[in-house]
């Protein structure tokens, strides 16, 4: 690129046609696909567990509260590349040699990638459904139980649904946050886009088309994420709140 | 650093000071003894590294779980999680004889590659890689090169990697007259 060098005296030949020519080109799909693979997996479980323990964490019951609060503790208070770590070469060794072996064969990197994800972000999740759920006034939940609703039902018909389009923004917030650790994987051997785009970079001794077509990558998928849940919490708005499209 | 010619491209190589191959780190009893064994195994290899490469051309069915370091490579052999680890000889043994129980592992295998390591440098630095070389050179015409290497990978070594004739004979050839 004549341009470039001429104003920083660059000396540095630019090759883009690496990314896209040969393996190269798929390897970044490949890459492209495993980390959304990854992350859409992860954050299903996410969600499940946030919701899960968040409302947990909002019970009337003392013990119940406990549970909720020691799952988020314990899962939020230590780095996510320890818990991949721990999950991938910690977790398998408690189980039973047969079991071991069985895990050893079904892409265990893939799934324990999964499981540190979503056990991590299903903690911080917590704590945002939580928040979602205490900015409902009490009075509803109390007009609810009036009505003859259990608890339970409460939540699932009520609490939840409401808290959940209160909380949007924080929801999206970690659902990128999500995607963007999905990287980490690739320190376990998950061969994701991260470790996709250091792959070719080793290769071909390319470091700066390689590492700025991860970076334009992550940038478009996390934006084309955030656009989608502005959608979402446009029309999922609740009237007669300060909330803005 | 191996010496290739496509790293050749971006950096500058001194002469060869080290010449190994890839190898397979097995537990003892492996079934696996090379590279023929390997097929639709879990072979564990370094990111980047030459000998991934060229597994994944000769041997397309056998399985790469890339790890980004050695470290991490090891203590999923140890847990069987893969059944072997590649790289090249040296590193094997080095990583054999440091472990806490080197009976337990043995390294396996023809060369499958040729690694000639080399120094890389920046490129068009003419003048620093003379100074290496001449360095080097140096050092293999008065024997110094062959004491330290005694020091370090001789039969008294924690890293027990003799050097075979052949070898001797490339690094004396390498010297050029003054």
């Amino acid at each position: 690129m004549p341009s470039l060098a001429g104003i920083f005296g660059f000396q540095y030949a630019l090759h883009w046609s690496v990314l896209w020519t040969g393996e190269y080109g798929h390897w970044i799909l490949q890459g492209i696909e495993t980390t959304l693979l990854l992350s859409a997996l992860s954050w299903v479980i996410t969600l499940c567990l946030g919701i899960l323990f968040g409302s947990l964490r909002t019970s009337p019951y003392k013990p119940v509260r406990t549970v909720g609060s020691i799952y988020v503790e314990f899962f939020r208070n230590v780095p996510l590349l320890v818990w991949l770590f721990f999950w991938y070469f910690g977790a398998p060794q408690v189980l039973p040699a047969d079991a071991q072996d069985w895990v050893n064969h079904h892409h265990p990197e893939f799934w324990s990638a999964v499981i540190g994800l979503s056990v991590y972000h299903g903690a911080r999740m917590a704590e945002v459904i939580r928040a979602g759920l205490q900015s409902i006034p009490k009075t509803l939940l109390e007009s609810s139980v009036a009505t003859g609703l259990s608890l339970g039902q409460t939540y699932r018909l009520i609490l939840i649904p409401i808290a959940l389009r209160l909380i949007i923004p924080p929801v999206t917030n970690e659902s990128l946050n999500l995607l963007k650790n999905s990287s980490l994987a690739m320190t376990i051997g998950v061969a994701e886009l991260t470790f996709m785009t250091r792959q070719i970079e080793t290769y071909t001794a390319k470091a700066f088309e390689a590492l700025t077509a991860g970076t334009l990558i992550y940038l478009v998928l996390c934006l084309g994420i955030a656009a989608l849940m502005a959608q979402v919490e446009r029309r999922y708005r609740i009237p007669g709140l300060i909330a803005r499209g | 650093m191996t010496d290739t010619r496509s790293r050749r491209e971006s950096v500058d190589f001194s002469l060869t000071f080290f010449v190994t191959g890839a190898q397979f780190l097995v537990k003892k009893g492996s079934p696996i003894h090379g590279i023929n064994d390997i097929a639709g195994k879990r072979i564990g290899t370094q990111q980047g590294s030459t000998n991934e490469r060229e597994l994944r051309a000769r041997v397309p069915q056998a399985q790469l779980v890339i790890f980004p370091d050695q470290a991490a490579a090891f203590t999923a052999l140890t847990q069987g999680k893969i059944d072997a680890y590649t790289n090249d000889g040296i590193q094997l043994v080095g990583l054999k004889d440091k472990a806490p129980n080197p009976a337990e592992w043995e390294v396996v295998g023809d060369f499958y590659t040729y690694e000639p390591y080399g120094m890389a440098m920046r490129r068009n630095d003419d003048d620093f890689r003379w100074l290496v070389d001449n360095t080097l050179m140096t050092a293999i015409a008065d024997g110094e090169y062959f004491k330290i290497y005694d020091k370090w990978f001789g039969p008294n070594a924690e890293v027990h990697y003799p050097m075979t004739a052949k070898v001797k004979n490339f690094l004396e050839y390498e010297v050029v007259p003054n």
